[in-house]
């Protein structure tokens, strides 16, 4: 079990779409300093998800795993599970339900 | 009666050693078994044993899985899905759902009519199961009849009278056996014992033509693979006499007004683009093969082709050089609009479910990725504009991709590199 001081909790906008899927790995970058290795993104705001937002979604991954973390979607609505489902990004991320 | 509800938490299987080609391109939970998904076999068991309520953790195909379930509520169970990414020990989701109260963790390995008797833990337990599991839940099937002891058929099976049937023995829904054939085993729905044939101990799994005179021992016959479940070999035959898939042939990756269009274009543009290649100078044409389309599951169609050979303008930049590609969508081979093509090797490089995901929409003149601005080489994002529009492409995204890839042609924005330039 991690630690929370090892975890990175982030909040995902209401729309993470093209135009804030770079800011989004931008912030991700920046604040994923050297003490952590998990990634948490609270998704319980997240209403909509492109393929664009799919894609920060996978960077943040792939930084976590980068120092053998994860990324955890934290309460996401069942029109983004369903998202994540038909792009089988369920099987990469940790979903926690709300 | 107390009034309390049962509740369980039901595991759906992720995969099983031996099973890759029981499941297809599918989910192994639906795989047909004694003329029913596999699932629908245990959703009547868990129904027939009082369970009210079950929680299904599904990791693999969960939306093949629920609309499976919203098809049907025959089972009067209320079923909700909730998806893992990996499929969970009874253990562990015991442990994460305990909030849950269930009151038993079950999993696919077993069917609740039958508890002791494994299904699912190797080939042979998929197939020698049936035997045991034959008079418990061939009863409860609609048409099915038990024309001798140990012997059933389904619905619309046709048993010629001089075929011998021996006992454990099903013939499924529509399966076909023909003359003097001899049958101590199992025929899936839909499936063809041809004359003279022989099956002995073994099963001829759903739409699968058994050749005449073939004897079909200790094994499996699935589509045009031999897989014996004694030694675990798998065998493919080429030879459609002996054994054939009965599935029709891939459906065409454009519709007919497209392919006409297609033509249409082709005939009206030739002069002018060739000439303006040949005025460029350099090799006319570059060769290149796209990695054949993967059908989704669910379809029973032919789940594999050969990889597609076409052209592109070697010395155009633009979306123009994909001009000669108007001919495979003319042909059915490519859409108008779909994903990129990728080479066999490109496509033998994607890794896991996500991204082999891109090879479930047809190759396009116009696609996805290079829509929302992403070129080879292909990142992670590409990777999934090509899996979402594979997996929901509305008419509004088609319409958004054809805008952005017309302004691309006709504004001459470049940024199409050859296959060859890609890694």
């Amino acid at each position: 079990m991690k630690s929370p001081e090892n975890v990175l909790v982030l909040t995902a906008p209401s729309e993470l779409t093209a135009n804030d899927a770079s800011s989004l790995r931008d912030k991700a970058k920046t604040r994923f300093t050297e003490n952590y290795t998990d990634i948490n993104l609270d998704c319980s705001h997240l209403g909509f998800i492109d393929s664009s937002g799919l894609g920060a979604l996978i960077s943040l991954q792939k930084l976590a795993a980068q120092r053998s973390g994860t990324l955890r979607l934290l309460k996401p609505q069942s029109a983004v599970i369903q998202i994540l489902e038909l792009t089988r990004l369920h099987r990469i991320f940790e979903i926690v339900p709300g | 009666m107390s009034g309390s509800l049962e509740k369980v938490i039901f595991i759906c299987p992720d995969s099983r050693p031996g099973l890759e080609r029981v499941a297809g391109d599918g989910p192994l939970a639906l795989a047909l078994y004694l003329g029913k998904p596999l699932l629908d076999h245990a959703l009547d068991g868990l129904a027939r044993r009082g369970v009210k309520e079950v929680l299904m953790l599904v990791s693999a195909w969960p939306e093949e899985i629920r609309r499976f379930l919203q098809g049907s509520h025959t089972w009067k169970l209320s079923v909700r899905v909730v998806t893992e990414s990996v499929e969970p020990s009874p253990g562990t989701a015991a442990e994460k759902h305990a909030a849950y109260k269930a009151h038993e963790v079950l999993t696919l390995d077993f069917l609740p009519q039958a508890p002791g008797v494994p299904v699912l833990t190797s080939l042979e337990a998929w197939h020698r199961s049936r035997a045991e599991l034959l008079p418990l839940l061939a009863p409860s099937m609609i048409g099915t009849q038990e024309i001798s002891p140990g012997v059933w058929t389904g619905l619309r099976a046709q048993v010629d009278p001089t075929a011998v049937l021996t006992a454990p023995c099903w013939i499924g829904p529509a399966a076909r056996v023909s003359r003097r054939a001899r049958v101590q085993g199992f025929v899936e729905e839909g499936s063809i014992v041809d004359h003279d044939a022989v099956v002995e101990d073994s099963t001829v799994g759903p739409s699968t033509s058994l050749g005449a005179m073939t004897l079909l021992k200790t094994s499996l016959a699935m589509g045009s693979h031999l897989l014996n479940w004694r030694t675990g070999s798998v065998t493919h035959l080429t030879d459609t006499f002996l054994l054939a898939p009965l599935t029709r042939s891939p459906t065409p990756s454009s519709s007919i007004p497209g392919r006409v269009a297609a033509l249409l274009i082709l005939l009206c543009t030739w002069p002018a683009v060739l000439l303006l290649a040949v005025v460029r100078g350099g090799s006319l044409f570059h060769r290149a093969l796209a990695a054949p389309t993967r059908q989704p599951a669910g379809t029973r169609i032919a789940p594999q082709g050969n990889p597609v050979p076409y052209r592109e303008i070697a010395s155009f930049t633009t979306l123009w050089r994909r001009w000669p590609m108007l001919w495979n969508v003319v042909a059915g081979e490519f859409a108008w609009i779909g994903n990129p093509p990728l080479t066999p090797q490109e496509a033998g490089s994607l890794e896991g479910e996500f991204e082999r995901r891109w090879l479930e929409a047809p190759t396009g003149l116009f696609t996805a990725p290079e829509a929302e601005g992403s070129f080879p080489p292909w990142d992670d994002t590409a990777k999934a504009h090509a899996a979402l529009f594979a997996g929901c492409a509305d008419a509004a995204w088609r319409r958004r991709i054809l805008i952005h890839s017309l302004r691309m042609l006709f504004l001459g924005q470049p940024g199409i590199p050859s296959p060859a330039s890609a890694p």
